[in-house]
């Protein structure tokens, strides 16, 4: 196309864009990058230190803890989480009766604030009024022994799991749209064939969500190497540091202990946790990254 | 940078003296400072103009606010002011922060990275040092030594305890005291008899314990959540009242070194009360829900200050007639938390803002003041040796009580939230469920707790 | 072939129902409790956890309005939403076009700058998020969430932007240059209009997102005069902490608006989700 000015309209419609995204992620990606190297507190400005606080961090048991929990979170949800998801959606496919009410209820989890999901499971689970107890007696089991779910250790982990890994709502519209995109055709000339409902999905239907898979493991592991509303609103890492995650041990570096350097240096192993998982993750599951044609 | 800074604050310091010394002189019961600053036009003029033709505006970040204990005591405090000849030009602009933790996060950032607000509360967490440090809240030495009347409302712990390197930065509003409350009901019930100031010691007092739980009442509340505030008051106690290393070590700042025989003695004993003395919700509690057992007479023991009693006859709070029914100790072997108060600080930096901010903390600390605070909120008075009312007396019995009870006490000694590391509080806080539970030993939890505190020197 | 038994049939699709119920259970059940909880009082809170309120009254909605400023939240969380939504569309939709119909010198670094940047953790980049608001003074305003939001939202929203002008013909803008008009008269005129569908798809996308957001507003606020609503349940939890019938109804009006938003417009959420995922 001839276009007079190209040149000027380019940079007006793209500087705003571009400058505002160097603000909010480019300055501070360089930051990160620069003060992670650095002595620097809440009361001191950055002072060059080399490697010092990667040197602390991975000294420290509670950062391998915080790795171990936040990698395990990333297989648990990008695994169990996935597959539920496609599971909703392979039943829902076939639109049994009331499937638009069950997805629009599995939904709800997902969009609703993250905060609340967490005051909410703190006040549903409460050992003193929420409903662990009365099922707890209705089970027979001791009541002395009302197991506190978010405050004991034991459970804490699996407890904070729980109130998210359930929640695959959003993966099930994704593969839900996918599957509706699948010639209808190749289904017919199964079902002529007299191909059993199973068979359909399993050599049909899954072998086409390949790539989208791949695509919902990579929002779920991103998502994981991120979580941070529930289990701050939950336990805060707590108790002891069953629960703590990169990010709030980044918090708690930054707020607690006001070392900002050393709340940078997680940052970066943050960082770097994620991009690996991605392209390990694209490595796995996209055969051929899709060439976007340029004209 | 910080000799820039410290510069500044030298000026700004020395400009406000000039202009309280100004002031000062011809100010005897605070309603002259106005008048005195017009007689002196050619000095103050700047100061005067600005003062008689637009508001003077103080920052303030407020978290006495909802339903915070002092909430009404200072919304009333900070209206009165303004009915004030000092605080007539004056008009605030608040920020809310409910929760004192929220609070102090917030003004650590902003002592990091900002302006703090022109009259900063403190919160306790090690603030004052911070503050000071950063060159960001004004050196009130000054003000004190203009004004020596004021100066003579406060004992020399309070403000020593307000000092960072010989100078005077918080005006100390209260002294924070704590002890236990008991139900008398529950004890009756129990067939025991609360002693008259306190258990002779550890052991008197967990056979009261095992009486109460054999009466199937729990003995006492305990909590996790936010910093552990009952458990770290137990905890103090338990380690103040174990002998003079033990009583030196709870009233030392900052400790680093948490395994000593006495840390860990008292760790061994708030396990033990977990497992067998307390609620199921203890552990992942928060304290106000603990409370609420409290006063619906489901735990007999409680700690805590004074501030708590006025909670005993709110209706929302309490059932009705619970305020009789509760009796005071103190802590086993006459012991008795007790630490002056990390005063409130100025972080004006124009040398009108700072004045108009003194001037409402000189106000913040009058006599009547304090003691409308004692009876509004249970907010100990600073100053030693003021007159309570009769009234109060009559109206509040509790509260003369615990004025009574304060001189028995025989050990003193700090807590936590004044005297630790605010990561150490948070290790604390999301350790103790581990210990608890036995996940963790004594031995351990100890450990976990110098190794957070030592990360702060890191 | 093998005929499959009756019995077979029934279980499977016993199963198929049970599993359905069974998260459907899940999903809505907190909420559904929540909701029940907060018409109840303090003592039947306590009492029982699975009984019936015994009235439906406001009251403690009313006690939660008394206590905190959760009108002014919502204020703060519409304006700040709002806005950003509107920057970010607006930019969007001027960057995607230009990298989605031209080949210029930047390009690819642009388009590879804001691809890693969609798997930034957010976290990682918060302090110095933090010191640079502080020393451009918009620490704790609404202008200061309102860039974070809006930049936020740059990333998916470009792929999503730059896959569906790629979707509209080249062949109307050509005929319209030809025709003499200019590059912004070809944009505003022709472009847009047809590329609405894909700028609600963004809209949507984003007013979700940031209506969500929390870590950025706990990090990034401290005071009423910008606080959202996601982060106003911090407070409550701390102000509530001994009135949970008032915390029970700040929960309930905190999730409820998303929840009416989507039950209203939920083929253009799901569309917009799913564009977001896949696109993005």
């Amino acid at each position: 196309m001839r276009i007079k000015n190209k040149g000027l309209w380019i940079t007006l419609f793209t500087a705003p864009c571009m400058l505002l995204f160097a603000l909010v992620y480019a300055a501070p990606i360089v930051t990160v990058l620069y003060t992670s190297l650095c002595n620097y507190t809440t009361f001191s400005p950055p002072e060059f230190a080399g490697l010092k606080n990667f040197v602390t961090i991975f000294g420290d048991e509670g950062f391998r803890v915080s790795i171990k929990n936040t990698l395990l979170w990333v297989v648990l949800q990008s695994t169990f989480h996935v597959t539920l998801g496609l599971a909703m959606a392979l039943v829902l496919r076939r639109k049994p009766k009331g499937w638009k009410v069950v997805r629009t209820a599995y939904m709800i989890p997902n969009i609703v604030p993250t905060a609340a999901t967490g005051v909410m499971f703190t006040l549903l689970l409460n050992p003193s009024f929420g409903v662990v107890k009365p099922l707890w007696e209705k089970l027979g089991f001791d009541m002395g022994q009302v197991p506190n779910l978010f405050g004991n250790s034991k459970y804490a982990f699996w407890t904070v799991t729980f109130t998210w890994i359930l929640y695959s709502g959003f993966n099930t519209i994704i593969f839900l749209a996918e599957m509706g995109a699948v010639d209808q055709e190749i289904y017919e000339a199964a079902r002529v064939d007299g191909a059993k409902p199973w068979q359909v999905d399993r050599y049909i239907t899954l072998p086409l969500m390949k790539n989208i898979f791949g695509t919902c493991v990579t929002l779920a592991s991103v998502a994981m190497v991120s979580q941070f509303d529930i289990i701050y609103m939950t336990t805060k890492g707590g108790p002891g540091s069953s629960t703590l995650n990169l990010p709030i041990y980044l918090y708690k570096a930054a707020t607690l202990e006001n070392n900002y350097g050393k709340a940078n240096a997680v940052g970066v192993v943050q960082i770097v946790i994620g991009i690996s998982l991605v392209l390990l993750i694209q490595r796995l599951f996209m055969t051929k990254a899709g060439e976007e044609d340029e004209r | 940078m910080k000799k820039k800074t410290g510069n500044r604050m030298l000026g700004l310091a020395m400009s406000g003296l000039m202009a309280l010394g100004l002031t000062a002189c011809g100010n005897t019961g605070g309603g002259e400072s106005a008048a005195a600053d017009q007689t002196k036009p050619e000095e103050t003029a700047q100061s005067t103009e600005a003062s008689s033709d637009e508001k003077i505006v103080l920052d303030v970040i407020n978290y006495h606010v909802g339903t915070d204990y002092a909430a009404e005591y200072y919304s009333y405090l900070f209206e009165a002011f303004q009915q004030t000849e000092e605080g007539k030009n004056v008009e605030f602009h608040f920020e809310e922060i409910p929760t004192t933790d929220a609070f102090n996060q917030k003004i650590k950032l902003l002592i990091s990275s900002g302006d703090l607000p022109d009259i900063v509360f403190n919160g306790g967490n090690n603030i004052t040092e911070l503050a000071a440090k950063s060159g960001k809240v004004a050196d009130l030495t000054p003000y004190f030594d203009a004004d020596p009347e004021w100066e003579a409302l406060f004992d020399e712990t309070s403000l020593e305890f307000n000092m960072v390197d010989g100078k005077i930065y918080g005006v100390p509003v209260s002294k924070e005291i704590s002890y236990i409350y008991y139900n008398k009901d529950l004890f009756a019930q129990a067939g025991i008899e609360a002693p008259e100031v306190a258990y002779a010691d550890w052991n008197a007092f967990f056979e009261a314990c095992d009486k109460l739980k054999v009466a199937g009442i729990t003995p006492v509340g305990m909590d996790t959540a936010d910093s552990g505030w009952l458990t770290n008051l137990w905890m103090s106690a338990l380690i103040g009242t174990n002998g003079d290393a033990g009583n030196q070590w709870m009233n030392s700042m900052y400790p680093t070194d948490f395994n000593t025989p006495e840390v860990v003695a008292a760790a061994e004993t708030v396990q033990k009360m977990f497992q067998e003395y307390t609620t199921a919700d203890a552990v992942g509690g928060k304290y106000d829900p603990m409370a609420t057992h409290f006063f619906n007479g489901e735990v007999a023991m409680f700690p805590n200050g004074p501030w708590m009693i006025p909670d005993f006859s709110e209706t929302e709070k309490a059932p009705e007639g619970f305020y009789d029914k509760v009796g005071i100790m103190l802590m086993p072997g006459n012991g008795m938390e007790m630490v002056p108060t990390p005063g409130d600080m100025v972080g004006a930096s124009e040398e009108e803002k700072i004045k108009a901010a003194v001037d409402f903390l000189k106000f913040e600390t009058k006599p009547e003041n304090q003691i409308k605070a004692l009876e509004m909120t249970g907010l100990q008075p600073v100053s030693n040796g003021l007159e309570i009312p009769a009234t109060l007396i009559e109206s509040d019995p509790l509260m003369a009580q615990v004025l009574e009870i304060q001189d028995k006490a025989e050990v003193t000694y700090g807590q936590n939230q004044a005297y630790w590391y605010q990561n150490t509080i948070d290790t604390f806080s999301t350790e103790l469920p581990e210990l608890a539970y036995g996940n963790i030993t004594p031995e351990e939890f100890c450990e976990k707790l110098s190794e957070s505190a030592k990360k702060n020197q890191e | 072939m093998k005929k499959t038994p009756q019995g077979v049939i029934y279980a499977a699709k016993t199963v198929k129902y049970l599993f359905l119920i069974f998260f459907t259970l899940i999903a809505v059940g907190p909420i559904l409790w929540a909701g029940i909880s907060s018409f109840k009082t303090y003592a039947e809170i306590n009492s029982s956890a699975l009984s019936w309120p015994s009235s439906f009254n406001l009251d403690n909605y009313r006690a939660a309005f008394q206590f905190a400023p959760i009108a002014r939240y919502f204020l703060n969380s519409v304006i700040i939403v709002g806005i950003s939504v509107l920057v970010t569309v607006i930019l969007v939709a001027m960057c995607a076009y230009i990298i989605s119909r031209f080949r210029f010198k930047l390009k690819t670094l642009i388009v590879l700058l804001i691809s890693a940047s969609l798997m930034l953790p957010a976290q990682a980049i918060s302090q110095p998020l933090f010191a640079i608001f502080q020393k451009l003074h918009i620490f704790d305003t609404k202008a200061g969430l309102i860039i974070v939001y809006s930049a936020m939202g740059i990333p998916m929203s470009f792929f999503v932007m730059v896959s569906y002008y790629k979707t509209i013909s080249t062949a109307l803008e050509e005929s319209a240059y030809i025709d003499g008009a200019s590059f912004l008269q070809t944009f505003l005129c022709i472009i847009l209009p047809l590329a609405k569908p894909g700028l609600v798809t963004i809209a949507l996308l984003q007013f979700i997102n940031t209506w969500n957001e929390f870590y950025f507003a706990l990090m990034l606020t401290s005071g009423d005069s910008a606080r959202t609503v996601p982060i106003a349940l911090n407070y409550y939890m701390g102000t509530f902490a001994n009135n949970y019938s008032a915390l029970f109804a700040a929960v309930v009006m905190t999730v409820l608006p998303t929840i009416l938003l989507f039950i209203i417009l939920q083929k253009q959420v799901v569309e917009s989700l799913t564009a977001g995922a896949v696109k993005g």
